[in-house]
């Protein structure tokens, strides 16, 4: 008799917490849209993201692929399936610019559910792409033209750009390696790492993170950061020109015999200049206030 | 003094200067909280705040309006802000018209009109203000109040026809 | 006759809607009658003691920073006369250093935007909304993470406003920024 109700509580527990689990398991609504545009020479690629997920890539096509799926979370599938709509988009040629859009709609109602959009599009190698993002992901590769980025809280991934590349941010993650076009970046609130740097770059920082790992065949660095930390890696900075000032913070570089660093406490300014080799511009330009650089040696 | 030095001498925390530029806007500035809050007391709280605002963050004005545009901007969002706090909102029932503003004879002066204005429920009325009195756009009611365009140009009517209702006599 | 009442019937459906005439009629006398009053609209005098309550709430201006400096350069003169010697001056020194971070803490904090401070709180109201589909262990720890580190940043900015700042404030306080831009920019992912 016992062992019966016990079963029987057991049932009941197990029923219970599966009704309770299938109610708090989120329901996905999906919407998938997919669209080709031929491509011609001076055709530009305008993306234009809220909450998505952008992954470019190129390929031998004159063809621009656009894959979207967009997606909608809710514990009420009814909910999830009357949100989904919520998200608008919009893909179509106006003369040489292809627009690929998606925005939330603003009817005075906010959405319940999660919603989210993933991009995978396809161009071809000398197709300029400009794209905006926010709330999002975003990662390029192997583009061999121009990209221009406008993100807000969003993580950007480049990798293999041959183009140049103009890029704001704003409480951004900023990732790139084999970047060999000219670069400029204006950040705040913004990370960034960037390696296998070739081409002349240009960082203008505020309260970030920056991590940059220096390659000798660099063009040129200029990098402005206010309240930021910067971290810098590279195998013998002594090769390199280097003109570098921290105000009202730390500068940690390697030593050497011949080029000190030089402070001036009244002014809480830390300078050091190391020489390029003759008739050749200091290529890297270092201003600092309110931050710390420190410098490490890769052996 | 010029505004670009006023702005600038702000920017350095020069109190002199910070207090040139809350006269030259406060009295503006408080009429338009009053107007929206309808409440003198409420208002003194929103004028402190968003005076507080304006001076820690004059380093974030960019001259892309002018300077007072920008510190109404400043203004209504504080209003609106406090009137969500103290749990007001935005009312558009016009049920809760103010019962003493009752058919007024439009050719009297325009105390009339303000108190026609303030009798309107404070949705209808903040929309009403925002585009007829301070100029804003449907498109920067919308973004200011959370609503569509569409619903800021119907309020607008709603607003418009209530006046009409008050101030001129229908025959 | 018939024939165009015929036709009026199947226009119908063509007809303006049945309130329009009331909406151009409000519009046509609002125009002519209220608007060109709103120009002569009163404005209101603000009550003379909100500029007192407004400057307890900022920061210290400069002239009141350089009294203060001027008076400890002058009650240090005097000790030094009086005993000390070195050990003031280099303390004189530090002051004047002080003095410097004094001065760019107030710009340091606030170079923010307003339309990053709105992203910021919708942001943080979305997160909010987002928790509760993710009840979990730790719903919205990444608030918490947050408030804990506003509270740091105000009590260093409290610790400025009363002793000075130094440069291991501002590096503390950077830091604590750095730390909340890093957690913003999660939520702002996991949303």
């Amino acid at each position: 008799m016992l062992n019966y109700r016990l079963l029987v509580l057991f049932c009941l527990s197990l029923v219970l917490g599966l009704n309770a689990l299938a109610q708090s398991t989120l329901k996905v609504v999906s919407k998938r849209i997919d669209k080709s545009f031929s491509y011609q020479e001076a055709y530009s690629l305008n993306i234009d993201g809220e909450k998505a997920e952008v992954s470019i890539e190129t390929w031998n096509k004159q063809i621009v692929q656009v894959q979207m799926e967009i997606t909608s979370r809710n514990v009420d599938k009814e909910k999830a399936t009357r949100d989904i709509e919520k998200m608008k988009y919009m893909m179509q040629r106006v003369k040489n610019n292809l627009y690929v859009r998606n925005y939330l709609l603003n009817d005075g109602e906010n959405s319940s559910s999660l919603l989210k959009v993933v991009y995978i599009i396809k161009v071809p190698e000398n197709c300029p792409v400009y794209l905006k993002n926010n709330y999002g992901i975003a990662s390029v590769k192997n583009l061999n033209n121009q990209i221009r980025i406008n993100s807000r809280f969003s993580k950007i991934g480049l990798e293999n750009i041959r183009g140049n590349m103009k890029i704001e941010s704003v409480f951004g993650d900023l990732l790139g390696s084999d970047l060999w076009g000219d670069l400029t970046l204006n950040a705040r609130r913004s990370d960034m790492f960037f390696q296998k740097l070739y081409g002349n770059v240009n960082i203008n920082a505020e309260y970030g993170l920056i991590k940059l790992l220096l390659d000798h065949k660099l063009k040129s660095l200029h990098l402005n950061a206010i309240n930021s930390e910067v971290f810098m890696l590279g195998e013998n900075p002594f090769q390199m020109g280097m003109d570098i000032q921290v105000k009202n913070g730390q500068l940690d570089f390697p030593l050497h015999p011949k080029f000190k660093v030089k402070e001036q406490k009244e002014l809480g300014l830390k300078t050091l200049l190391i020489p390029a080799a003759k008739e050749q511009q200091i290529p890297v330009t270092i201003r600092i206030n309110l931050g710390d650089l420190l410098f490490i040696r890769k052996n | 003094m010029e505004e670009h030095k006023l702005i600038a001498a702000c920017k350095a925390n020069d109190r002199l200067a910070q207090q040139l530029l809350y006269d030259r806007y406060a009295n503006a500035m408080f009429t338009i909280s009053y107007r929206i809050t309808k409440d003198r007391d409420v208002a003194s709280d929103v004028l402190q705040e968003a005076f507080v605002r304006v001076f820690n963050y004059i380093h974030s004005f960019r001259g892309e309006s002018t300077l007072g545009a920008w510190i109404k901007r400043i203004v209504v969002r504080s209003a609106l802000a406090i009137l969500k706090k103290e749990k007001k909102g935005l009312s558009f029932d016009l049920s809760e018209m103010d019962e003493t503003s009752t058919r007024l004879n439009f050719d009297h002066d325009t105390d009339y009109l303000e108190k026609a204005i303030l009798s309107l429920p404070s949705g209808y009325r903040t929309v009403f203000l925002l585009i007829e009195v301070e100029g804003y756009t449907h498109q920067d009611v919308a973004d200011l109040l959370g609503v569509s365009v569409g619903t800021s140009k119907s309020q607008l009517f709603y607003a418009k026809k209530r006046l009409r209702e008050i101030l001129i006599p229908q025959n | 006759m018939e024939d165009f009442n015929q036709l009026k019937k199947e226009f119908g459906k063509y007809q303006p809607p049945t309130d329009l005439w009331n909406k151009i009629e409000t519009d046509l006398e609002y125009e002519c009658y209220i608007k060109p009053k709103l120009s002569t609209l009163p404005t209101y005098e603000v009550p003379e003691e909100i500029w007192n309550n407004i400057t307890s709430d900022l920061p210290p201006t400069q002239n009141f920073i350089f009294r203060h400096i001027h008076l400890w350069k002058r009650t240090a003169a005097a000790i030094l006369l009086i005993s000390f010697g070195f050990g003031l001056g280099q303390w004189f020194l530090d002051k004047k250093e002080t003095s410097a971070y004094s001065l760019t803490s107030n710009s340091q904090l606030l170079n923010e935007s307003l339309e990053d401070l709105e992203d910021i709180e919708n942001l943080k109201n979305q997160y909010v909304k987002f928790c509760k589909f993710y009840p979990g262990d730790n719903p919205c720890i990444l608030i918490n993470d947050l408030s804990d580190l506003e509270s740091a940043e105000m009590e260093l900015e409290r610790i400025i406003r009363q002793m000075g700042n130094s440069q291991t404030i501002s590096r503390q306080l950077r830091r604590i920024e750095l730390e909340k831009s890093r957690i913003i920019r999660n939520m702002a992912q996991q949303i």
